[in-house]
């Protein structure tokens, strides 16, 4: 545990190194959501209410967007595709730990960093948002939420984790963050609050585990999600975690042999 | 001057050459990249049916019409990362760390030129295509028709468009001179580009300034395509070539003291 | 008229100072303290037509930073700067067709395409006419031994055939100078010796102007007529090779075979024991008293063989930088 630790640290040191690409990242999303918002207001323009949407619950929803995304984000896509395919990851893989969980910790390590950072920001805007914010907002639902973030967060881990493996066996790596990127921004929640698809075609959203990323936890704090359908939904995030989980180990165990045969 | 023009363009072609060449030599990835890049397509058409399912307008406008805007949106977002970005801007802030940049400094050829045009990205062909594709579908569905003055300075207002663009993507990736570890700048160029998908009536006011005359996403693709389907007047023209040549000027200006900058500045 | 002049160079960068740890990180993002690094301070030479000259220090001396200031990569802070009669950092393209500069290892071919094509690519770039590009490409390619090779792909050459294209895509523009920064580093013997081959013959055959900074001194030695000692910024020599050996070493080394035991302390009685390992031994003693200290060791000991030598160039150069005494 110790060791993980210790690395969990030395991260954060070198990414206060960087502050200069935390900014440009933060500018990045705040323009990206900001021009969600635009959209949106420009749909509210010309009906009051979209769905079960008021303004007031569109725009806290895409406050909540970046918030949720920054618990539950996983850029394991980002670099371990690539060092597989350079050979780089030799050096870690005789080291005695968990590979994965190593991993992790550097996942989690960067993310306190980002999130140390952007919280300050957030709270700074959700100040000025606040008579929007609290329109619907269920405190009492904030555990339930914290614990669908936090599953969701290692879904999403085992999901790019397993998603990087691939790497063992196909060239390109590029697409592969991109092919996520798509599947999250339409079924994730994020082009849209998934309440908003036709009823023909809810049940596609529903069954893929990707809602849990952005949309189900800020559903749950707005107040659009019963109980009832809290409790059937546990076993489902659950079972997509075990899911992704077998799968990543099985892909490592397969891409490790292959990885060995061809010693890169 | 002319012997320069075609000497670049020569050049340029060479490159355009090697580039093909080496994009179809992976032949797994390059129909990957083709797959990706249709996964994108289907996304935004996803988007717009859903948005429109609730409702029947969005700031005025229908449901073909905010396809016409996708279309173009795409054809002139596939144009400016595939001749500026992918393979050029993209890359600067590591042809910087690793000292690359020398390389093109030494070299008898404009060093913006070598930064941010030398190698074209051709994958995105057939997003432009499906993007061309959806123009179309959009026109016919909704029975807008546009006379050929309108369609003129549609193409010209779309150039402007372009060459806005490509300004501002020079002088926000520039900024890496001076911040080093910001090696998502050129992302984040291509960020403030992505704003001009949005039909301009959905930004208010201030806004609707800013992204007129400081950031001028707008004459991207929004005015072009109400130029087109007549909601705006051909007279935004001028305008348009004003703001492109004085946007073209400033990016040349800020390039060049950038360079002086890493000129003083590096070891 | 020399080809390249330079007159009291001066280069200073400005440095951030952090301290190390978690809280110098959180504490350099408030507030940044600066230094001046003192890079070039001060150095002149001139350099004439068809000369090959070397550029030696230690790392950090501030020969790479010269080079960069010559081939218009980096602004200096003060000086008169003149080369084929540019100012380098205006870097004219009528300047840049000139010469060329290559930096270590650094490699400027397409990794997937055979080197004819990043060799074409230049002569389109450096605005090469047909039959020159001809002519100087089949006397490299001869030169070099690497006409069965033009057509293959780089990342299937060996470090050595890649190597050699670099040279040919960094000459192909038939420059007047040549810049060669470490042109040596990370070779094995094999390569470093077919290197400095090359480039002797490219100064011969092209009459070209050479110069290269290293900090091996079997570069210098094999190659360079002329020698420009740089260190901490400063120009500490600027002549032939020989004269170092004569300026700066005021010792010289006696080196014995020795047919009968003599022990350690007996010889350091004479001198400062270099080697000790018999029956052979060499001793470093003043310049002047070398011919009495030899007499001496002729008469008191029974010799086989007995040398007078100059000083390793390595050692007299070593102390020049470190300005220490040499025995």
């Amino acid at each position: 545990m110790k060791k993980y630790m210790a690395y969990f640290r030395a991260m954060i040191t070198s990414h206060l190194e960087y502050r200069g690409a935390l900014l440009i990242w933060m500018l990045i999303e705040l323009i990206s959501v900001g021009a969600s918002v635009f959209i949106w207001l420009g749909i509210f323009s010309s009906s009051d209410q979209v769905g079960t949407f008021h303004v007031t619950d569109i725009i806290s929803y895409y406050f909540f967007l970046p918030i949720i995304g920054a618990f539950t984000s996983a850029s394991v896509t980002d670099t371990l595709p690539r060092e597989i395919r350079l050979g780089s990851i030799s050096a870690e893989i005789v080291k005695p730990y968990n590979f994965s969980y190593f991993r992790l910790a550097h996942c989690l390590g960067s993310k306190i960093t980002q999130l140390s950072l952007k919280i300050p920001v957030y709270l700074f805007i959700g100040f000025f948002l606040w008579a929007f914010i609290q329109a619907k907002l269920n405190w009492a639902m904030l555990p339930f939420a914290l614990i669908f973030v936090c599953l969701g967060f290692l879904m999403h881990f085992y999901f790019d984790y397993g998603l990087s493996l691939l790497a063992f066996w196909v060239e390109d790596v590029w697409s592969f963050g991109l092919l996520k990127r798509i599947l999250l921004l339409v079924f994730g929640g994020l082009a849209f609050p998934l309440s908003l698809v036709p009823k023909s075609f809810a049940w596609i959203f529903d069954v893929l585990p990707f809602k849990f990323i952005y949309y189900f936890p800020i559903a749950i704090l707005q107040n659009n999600i019963s109980q009832k359908e809290i409790l059937f939904s546990l076993p489902q995030i659950l079972f997509w975690l075990m899911f992704f989980y077998i799968i990543s180990r099985l892909l490592w165990s397969k891409g490790l042999s292959k990885y060995g045969a061809y010693g890169q | 001057m002319v012997n320069n023009i075609s000497r670049y363009l020569k050049i340029w072609f060479k490159m355009a050459g090697v580039s093909m060449q080496l994009e179809t030599e992976y032949r797994s990835s390059f129909i990957l990249e083709i797959l990706v890049e249709i996964g994108f397509f289907v996304v935004t058409l996803i988007n717009i049916a859903v948005i429109y399912s609730n409702v029947p307008l969005v700031v005025g406008w229908t449901k073909w019409e905010a396809m016409i805007l996708m279309g173009m949106y795409m054809v002139f977002s596939e144009i400016v990362l595939g001749l500026a970005f992918i393979f050029n801007l993209r890359t600067l802030p590591d042809k910087i760390t690793k000292g690359d940049l020398d390389l093109i400094l030494l070299k008898p050829i404009d060093s913006q030129f070598q930064v941010s045009l030398w190698r074209p990205y051709f994958a995105s062909f057939p997003s432009l295509l499906s993007g061309i594709v959806v123009i179309f579908v959009g026109f016919a569905q909704s029975q807008i028709r546009f006379n050929i003055i309108q369609f003129l300075t549609f193409i010209l207002i779309f150039l402007c468009g372009l060459l806005i663009a490509y300004s501002l993507g020079i002088i926000i990736s520039s900024l890496v001179f001076w911040f080093i570890n910001a090696d998502s700048l050129p992302d984040l160029a291509e960020e403030v580009i992505f704003l001009s998908g949005r039909p301009s009536g959905v930004f208010p006011g201030f806004w609707r300034y800013l992204f007129l005359l400081i950031i001028p996403v707008i004459i991207m693709v929004s005015l072009p395509v109400e130029v087109l389907t007549g909601k705006q007047s051909v007279l935004w023209l001028p305008f348009a070539v004003i703001m492109a040549a004085i946007f073209l000027f400033l990016s040349r200006r800020f390039w060049l003291f950038a360079l002086r900058h890493y000129s003083s500045a590096s070891s | 008229m020399s080809l390249i002049s330079v007159h009291n160079l001066q280069k200073f960068y400005r440095v951030h100072q952090k301290e190390p740890g978690l809280s110098g990180s959180i504490k350099s993002l408030f507030h940044r303290k600066y230094y001046d690094v003192k890079a070039v301070d001060g150095v002149s030479f001139e350099i004439g037509e068809g000369e090959l000259v070397g550029f030696i220090g230690p790392n950090g001396a501030g020969k790479t930073t010269t080079l960069k200031v010559l081939s218009g990569l980096l602004y200096p802070t003060s000086g008169d700067i003149s080369v084929l009669g540019y100012i380098p950092w205006e870097r004219k393209p009528a300047f840049q067709k000139q010469f060329s500069l290559v930096m270590g290892q650094k490699n400027q071919l397409w990794w997937d395409l055979p080197a004819i094509e990043s060799f074409i690519l230049n002569k389109e770039i450096y605005e090469v006419p047909d039959d020159q590009y001809k002519q100087t490409l089949n006397e490299l390619v001869s030169l070099l031994e690497v006409e069965d090779i033009l057509k293959v792909q780089v990342r299937k050459l060996s470090l050595g055939q890649r190597m050699k294209m670099e040279l040919i895509a960094a000459l192909i523009h038939s420059p007047k100078i040549l810049f060669l920064d470490e042109p040596t580093i990370g070779l094995d013997v094999v390569m470093q010796k077919k290197m400095r081959e090359f480039i002797k013959a490219y100064n011969r055959k092209f009459r070209a102007t050479i110069i290269l900074t290293s900090h091996y001194m079997d570069d210098v030695k094999e190659l360079c007529e002329r020698v420009i000692i740089i260190d901490k910024g400063r120009l500490l020599f600027d002549g032939r090779l020989d004269e170092i050996t004569r300026k700066y070493a005021d010792h010289k080394l006696i080196s014995a075979v020795f047919s009968d035991h003599i022990t350690r302390a007996d010889l350091a009685k004479l001198g400062t024991v270099k080697e000790y390992d018999l029956p052979k031994a060499v001793i470093s003693v003043k310049r002047a008293e070398a011919p009495q200290i030899a007499a001496k060791l002729l008469e008191k000991y029974p010799i086989e063989d007995l040398n007078i030598e100059e000083p390793q160039i390595e050692d007299v150069i070593r102390e020049v930088f470190t300005g220490r005494d040499l025995a």
